[in-house]
C-alpha cells in the first residue's frame, strides 16, 4: 500500500523548473528521505504535497487523496513541520501546542507528545525563549498534535549543532516505532542513511537515484577502501596480494575493493605470516556523499 | 466555531502578554487626551484684564467678583497703575480697568456721572475691543438696576445647541475614533506581516483552520481590545474632564463596531503590500496620519478652506468621528445621523472588497 503516490509532478517559476517532472510512492509506515543540496527541488517538492504550493502539472496523492481535490481532508491526517517556521509570541509551549490540536478533529494528547519530545520542563515557557534544538522539537511536537498519518519533516536539523542534532535523530527514530510515514528532507547524508528506509536523490529538480541507502550505494558500484600505513617499506609481493586498485604514497597504502570483508581478511593473513607490521589500519565504505558526486559529479554542500 | 473561540482567546492572551502593544493601545489615546484636555482651548480667546481697584470696597469687590464670572474674561486686581500700565504694553494683559477711588459711591437721589477709564493697546486689540464690549455692558446693566429704570430695549440672543460645549467635548469624540483607527488599522498590518515573514502564517495553512476563522480570531481580539480602549476613554473624559456623554450607549458601541471592522478590513488589504514590519508601519501611516490629521478629530474640518472640506468629508475617518460627535454631546439618533452612516456603509463595502481582493496567506 502506498501512502503517498507522486506522478510527474512539475512545478514552474518564471520558466525555471523547481520540480522537473518527478514521480515517486511513498510506503505506509516508512520513512523516506528526499536528499539533495540546497536548490536541488526538495523543499517544494514537500510544499506541493502538502498543499502550500500548486503544481504547475501533474498529480500527488495523499492516502489517496487528491492534493487538488481532497486538500482539507489531507490536512487532517497529515503533520507538518516547516523549513522556517516560528510560532507564536506570547503563548507558551503547551498552550501553543493545544491551540494547534484544537484545530484538528482528533487531538493527541499533548502531555504524552511533551514527554515524548522531551519539552515537559520546557512547557511554560515562551517559544522564542527556547533553544535551536528545542525550537526544532517543538516543532516537530506540533507536527504530531493530531496523531497524524503522514508526517513531513523539511530539514528538521539544519542549522543545529551535532548533539542537538543526535538528539533529533533519537526523536525521529522513536516515532518511526509508532509505525506513521515520515517524509523528510535533507541535505545530510548521514541523516539519510541513518533514518530512511529508502531515498531519493534530487538534484536540478529531478530525482536522479532512488532505493534504500545500501541499495544505492551497491548499485553505485563505489568501492570501499582499506587503509594502512607499514613501519618498514613495503615489499612488493604485498602490494601483489591485495587484489583490486591499490595506491600507495611512501609508507601509506589505499585498497580499493568491492568486497572490503574478503580484502581485509586477505591482508591480515598475509601480514601475519610475513611479519609485517601495519598501524592507522582503517576501512571506508561509500557513503552517499560517494554516490551524489558520482551521479552529479558535485559535492551535496557547495 | 469552537476552532474561531479558541483561536480568539489564544490571540487574545497574546494580545494581553504583549506589554508593549498594550501600552501603546490603550495608553496613548489616553494621553493624547489628556495633553489635549488640559489646555484649555476655551481661554485662548478670551480677554485679560488687569483691574486697578482703587476703590477697595465691598462694591468694588463685588464688582470684581462678578467680572471672574464672565467666561470670556480673566480677571487680575492690583493696586498699582502703572505696573498694569507696563503690563499692557508688554502684551502680558489685553485691558486695563481703572477703578476710582469713589466709583461705586453712588448717591441714587442726586447721581452724577461717574468716570471709569479703559486702557488697551494695540498689540492685542480684538481681545481689548471684547473686553471694552463687555465691560460696557456689565455697567449698563449696573446702570439699570441703581437707577431702576428699564432698558428701552433689550437684545435676546439665543444659541442652538451648544449645550454648554468646550473643547474637551469636541475632542474626546475625535479621540475615540482615532483611537479605533489606529488600533485597528495598525495592530492588524502588523500581526499579518509579521505571521508571514515568520512562518506562522504557512504553519497554519497547512493546518485545516479556514481564513474565516483566522480572520474572524483576529478580528475578534481587536474589537475586543477596541471596546476595552474606549470604554477607558470615555470613562477617564466622563469621570476626569466632565465630559458630558448624552447619547446612548448602544449607538456608540455600533460605531466603535463598525468603524472597527471597516479599519480592520483597510488592514488586512494592506497587509498584502508589506513584507516586513519595517515596511508595514509606512504603508499604514499613509492611510492614518492624513486622517489624523484632517479626518474631524483635533478640530471641525468647518475650519478648513471650502475646497479641502469637500475631499477630508469622504474620510471614512471623518464619517466614524463626526457619527460619534453627534452621538455622544448631542444625544442624536440613528436617524439623525444617516448621513453619516450611509458613508460607513459606503467604506465598509470598499474595505471589505479590498479585503477580499488582496489578502493572502502568503505570497506565491
Amino acid at each position: 500500500m502506498h501512502i503517498i503516490e507522486v506522478k510527474n509532478l512539475l512545478k514552474k517559476y518564471n520558466g525555471l523548473k523547481a520540480v522537473d517532472n518527478i514521480s515517486f510512492s511513498v510506503k505506509e509506515g516508512e520513512t523516506f528521505g528526499i536528499l539533495g543540496p540546497n536548490g536541488a527541488g526538495k523543499t517544494t517538492t514537500l510544499e506541493i504535497i502538502e498543499g502550500i504550493r500548486k503544481p504547475s502539472k501533474g498529480k500527488a496523492f495523499v492516502d489517496g487523496l487528491s492534493i487538488k481535490k481532497d486538500k482539507e481532508k489531507i490536512k487532517e491526517i497529515m503533520g507538518v513541520q516547516l523549513q522556517s517556521s516560528a510560532f507564536f509570541e506570547y503563548l507558551t509551549v503547551k498552550e501553543i501546542l493545544t491551540l494547534f490540536a484544537d484545530l484538528y478533529a482528533n487531538p493527541a494528547d499533548i502531555d504524552k507528545i511533551l514527554k515524548n519530545v522531551k519539552l515537559e520542563a520546557k512547557s511554560k515557557s515562551y517559544a522564542d525563549k527556547l533553544s535551536g534544538g528545542q525550537k526544532q522539537r517543538l516543532s516537530i511536537a506540533a507536527a504530531l498534535v493530531n496523531n497524524p498519518k503522514v508526517i513531513f519533516l523539511d530539514e528538521p536539523t539544519t542549522g543545529l549543532d551535532p548533539q542537538a542534532r543526535r538528539n533529533l535523530w533519537r526523536l525521529i527514530k522513536n516515532i518511526q516505532k509508532k509505525g506513521q510515514t515520515i517524509v523528510i528532507t535533507t541535505h545530510y547524508m548521514e541523516e539519510a542513511e541513518y533514518l530512511c528506509d529508502r531515498v531519493a536523490i534530487m538534484d536540478n529538480g529531478k530525482i536522479i537515484a532512488l532505493d534504500s541507502p545500501r541499495g544505492l550505494i551497491k548499485s553505485s558500484g563505489i568501492k570501499s577502501k582499506i587503509m594502512f600505513r607499514t613501519v618498514e617499506d613495503i615489499p612488493q609481493s604485498l602490494i601483489k596480494t591485495c587484489r583490486g586498485r591499490v595506491e600507495k604514497k611512501d609508507h601509506t597504502i589505499v585498497i580499493e575493493t568491492k568486497n572490503p570483508e574478503k580484502g581485509l581478511h586477505n591482508l591480515m593473513e598475509y601480514v601475519e605470516k610475513e611479519k609485517i607490521e601495519i598501524v592507522d589500519l582503517r576501512i571506508m565504505q561509500p557513503t552517499l556523499e560517494d554516490v551524489f558526486i558520482k551521479l552529479t559529479g558535485k559535492k551535496l554542500r557547495e | 466555531m469552537k476552532k474561531f473561540w479558541k483561536f480568539t482567546i489564544a490571540s487574545i492572551k497574546m494580545f494581553f502578554r504583549n506589554r508593549q502593544a498594550l501600552f501603546f493601545s490603550l495608553f496613548m489615546p489616553i494621553m493624547i487626551m489628556v495633553v489635549f484636555g488640559l489646555i484649555d482651548f476655551g481661554k485662548m480667546g478670551s480677554t485679560r484684564i488687569e483691574i486697578v481697584d482703587k476703590a477697595k470696597n465691598e462694591s468694588s469687590e463685588q464688582f470684581i467678583e462678578g467680572l471672574r464670572k464672565v467666561d470670556v474674561l480673566e480677571i487680575e486686581s492690583t493696586d498699582d497703575l502703572e505696573k498694569a500700565k507696563e503690563k499692557l504694553v508688554k502684551g502680558d494683559t489685553d485691558m486695563v480697568l481703572e477703578l476710582d477711588k469713589n466709583v461705586f459711591t453712588i448717591n441714587p437721589l442726586n447721581p452724577e456721572t461717574k468716570k471709569v477709564k479703559i486702557f488697551i493697546s494695540q498689540a492685542s486689540i480684538q481681545q481689548g475691543q471684547i473686553g471694552v464690549t463687555v465691560i460696557k455692558e456689565v455697567f449698563t446693566n449696573l446702570e439699570h438696576e441703581l437707577t431702576q429704570s428699564k432698558p428701552l430695549f433689550e437684545i435676546k440672543t439665543e444659541e442652538v445647541s451648544t449645550l454648554g460645549l468646550e473643547y474637551i467635548d469636541f475632542l474626546v469624540p475625535g479621540i475615540v475614533a482615532l483611537a479605533i483607527m489606529q488600533m485597528s488599522l495598525f495592530s492588524i498590518i502588523f500581526v499579518v506581516v509579521a505571521y508571514k515573514k515568520t512562518g506562522v502564517m504557512r504553519r497554519l495553512l497547512v493546518t485545516p483552520i479556514k481564513s474565516y476563522q483566522f480572520i474572524g480570531g483576529q478580528v475578534a481580539t481587536r474589537l475586543v481590545v477596541s471596546i476595552m480602549q474606549i470604554t477607558v476613554i470615555i470613562l477617564l473624559a466622563v469621570f476626569a474632564f466632565n465630559v458630558n456623554v448624552i447619547g446612548s450607549y448602544w449607538l456608540i458601541a455600533l460605531l466603535v463596531f463598525w468603524g472597527s471592522i471597516i479599519f480592520l478590513a483597510l488592514g488586512l488589504a494592506l497587509a498584502s503590500f508589506a513584507k516586513t514590519e519595517e515596511a508595514a508601519a509606512p504603508i499604514a501611516n499613509i492611510i492614518a496620519l492624513p486622517q489624523m490629521f484632517l479626518g474631524n478629530v483635533f478640530f471641525p474640518i468647518e475650519a478648513m478652506p471650502d475646497w479641502l472640506q469637500g475631499i477630508v468629508k469622504y474620510l471614512p475617518l471623518n464619517y466614524l468621528a463626526d457619527s460619534l460627535r453627534k452621538v455622544m454631546t448631542e444625544g442624536a439618533g440613528i436617524a439623525d445621523i444617516s448621513g453619516d452612516m450611509w458613508g460607513l456603509v459606503a467604506w465598509s463595502v470598499i474595505t471589505i472588497g479590498l479585503a477580499i481582493i488582496f489578502f493572502r496567506w502568503q505570497e506565491e
